[in-house]
């Protein structure tokens, strides 16, 4: 089947007076598959924006292709852009002054939506995104995370395809953050695309089915969220909490352990394999320590060690 | 045609809930209209003070035209703040396109530039005693609104700048009608100026508008009135031809620079 979204070699830089230019793509090549919740990762400045801009045809490629559900983004734009919906993260892109209702009845009509069918619309996704009792408020009213939601309705309102999210839930506190990941599931279970740009290993390891490492415009990795933790090679760990350090000195000696190291909040004891985590298990369990459990490199570490300390840095 | 009227009944709707921010009735009425009617007899009791009643009725009218366009101009604040609010990427993507926005974004203050046009006309001649001639002055309030559409026209392509140089709105806007009422014959007629800059002050908007009014008021003759109305409608036509090349381009050349920011 046809990808979803498709860059091939994709490429975007920004020239500079009397300054070398900068690149913010660099011969980028990804495909994300119809119905899949892609997240892309990667510090501030990676490249994340400037490829959502580029597929959602704010920005032109200086070289390269990409293509959403089969069309051209520099080619047929037009197309393109009633395919796809943007969502931009934080109080922006919002007209604060007017309502919910009424800024989807402004983006409706630029959308080229009869009156009709934006009214419905506008009230079905009120409703869906839980504003139907503050649809008249101005959106100046609006908390962080109402306002997400209604960037979200916006994005939605001519019912794309494709959605590209761009830092969606960056603010949001928790409770506002997991309402708004699963309206996203219940959408793509309607069968839409996404792509997330995102900083929160939390949201695209709860959301994304597959995952993209992009650093200094490069892509890095992709990857199924589930078992990303692979791409640090085959390791077995095991991780349990305890107050001091005797436990992890003892294990250190025992020959199936290849390393044992300090987490923030536990200790993750390495061993050569499987049949090494069963006994390390087994081995904790003898000493009461129940915390103990089986485990893989999350997302986070690998993209820290796939990233490295760059995150700070832009 | 009904998608582009949709569009800018929408923004004319989001144009008026803005200026609700920073105007109530009483506000507008008792605070800006005011200001620009004392604005407006302040130059007039200067004709005044020079001991000439067709001065003071030369620079009242001028003033009070002056104010159409003066607030016709506002529109290249409203256009301003689509970028700050992060909102000109998502009007650059829309399907119907961005222009029909610039359309009836600042329509608000054509309305509120012709109330106090009209305000103006009707009230400060009497009250400073120097009536204008009805039934002819009201003959000339269509050309105040002609003005109103023209300065309109001005502005947008104005919003160009301030949409490109950030921060600069409000430089722009004073300077655009500051430009206007200076030069533009509302206190010291066009032949006083010298020839090269008169040549630069045909493209403005006003001019040839203001001295269509003028001609109504003095009884010129019914060709030249509607050869100036002409030139007026002629010269808003560019600027509004100037505004969407401009826009466009600001869109297009945005596309091609990363300069289409969703941040202000």
């Amino acid at each position: 089947m046809e990808a979803a979204v498709s860059a091939s070699a994709l490429r975007r830089t920004y020239e500079r007076k009397r300054k070398d230019a900068v690149v913010a793509l660099d011969d980028l090549t990804l495909s994300i598959a119809r119905n899949e919740i892609h997240g892309l990762l990667g510090p501030n400045g990676a490249g994340k924006t400037t490829l959502v801009k580029i597929l959602s045809t704010v920005l032109l490629p200086t070289a390269g292709t990409a293509r959403v559900l089969g069309h051209d983004v520099v080619a047929e734009t037009r197309t393109v852009r009633t395919l796809v919906g943007l969502v931009l993260g934080g109080d922006r892109g919002l007209y604060d002054r007017l309502s919910a209702r009424r800024n989807l009845l402004f983006w409706g009509a630029l959308y080229k939506l009869d009156a009709r069918t934006v009214r419905r619309r506008a009230d079905a996704l009120l409703e869906r995104v839980g504003l139907a009792e503050r649809a008249d408020d101005p959106v100046e009213r609006f908390s962080r995370g109402m306002r997400q939601r209604l960037h979200l309705a916006r994005g939605l309102l001519h019912e794309p395809q494709v959605l590209f999210l761009d830092e969606p839930t960056s603010g949001l506190d928790p409770v506002a953050a997991v309402a708004f990941r699963r309206l996203v599931l219940e959408l793509r279970d309607e069968g839409r695309t996404f792509l997330l740009a995102t900083h929160d290993m939390d949201e695209a390891t709860a959301l994304c089915d597959r995952v993209s490492l992009i650093d200094r415009g490069r892509l890095l990795l992709t990857d199924d969220t589930a078992s990303i933790g692979r791409i640090l090679g085959d390791r077995e760990c095991v991780d349990f909490v305890h107050d001091d350090g005797t436990h992890a000195e003892a294990l250190a000696l025992l020959p199936e352990v290849t390393d044992v190291e300090r987490l923030d909040d536990r200790w993750r004891v390495h061993t050569a394999d499987r049949d090494g985590s069963r006994r390390v298990l087994a081995w904790l369990v003898e000493r009461d320590v129940l915390t103990a459990r089986h485990a893989q490199p999350t997302l986070e570490e690998v993209y820290l060690r796939t990233v490295g300390d760059r995150g700070m840095r832009v | 045609m009904r998608d582009v009227l949709r569009i800018v009944w929408q923004a004319v709707i989001l144009g008026f809930a803005e200026m609700r921010r920073v105007y109530t009735w009483k506000t507008w009425t008792f605070g800006w209209l005011m200001r620009l009617l004392c604005q407006v007899t302040f130059y007039a009791l200067l004709g005044s003070y020079l001991g000439d009643p067709h001065l003071m009725r030369y620079v009242l009218v001028g003033n009070t035209v002056g104010l159409a366009c003066l607030e016709s101009t506002i529109v290249v604040i409203s256009l301003a703040g689509e970028r700050a609010m992060g909102t000109l990427p998502l009007l650059a993507i829309a399907p119907a396109g961005h222009l029909p926005v610039y359309l009836g974004r600042g329509l608000q203050w054509t309305t509120t530039g012709l109330i106090s046009s009209m305000v103006g006309w009707t009230v400060l001649p009497p009250l400073l005693g120097v009536p204008l001639p009805w039934p002819r002055a009201a003959y000339a309030i269509p050309v105040i609104v002609l003005v109103v559409i023209s300065s309109y026209g001005y502005g947008c392509a104005l919003a160009g700048v301030a949409l490109r140089l950030r921060g600069v709105e409000w430089l722009v806007l004073n300077v655009a009608y500051g430009i206007v009422l200076t030069f533009g014959g509302t206190n010291v007629p066009l032949s006083f100026w010298p020839a090269p800059l008169r040549a630069v002050l045909e493209f403005l908007p006003l001019v040839h508008g203001l001295q269509a009014v003028r001609g109504i008021l003095d009884g010129a003759p019914v060709g030249h009135v509607f050869g100036l109305i002409g030139i007026e409608a002629l010269v808003g036509a560019g600027w509004y031809l100037v505004a969407w090349l401009s826009m466009d381009r600001l869109v297009s050349v945005g596309r091609r620079t990363g300069t289409l920011d969703y941040a202000g």
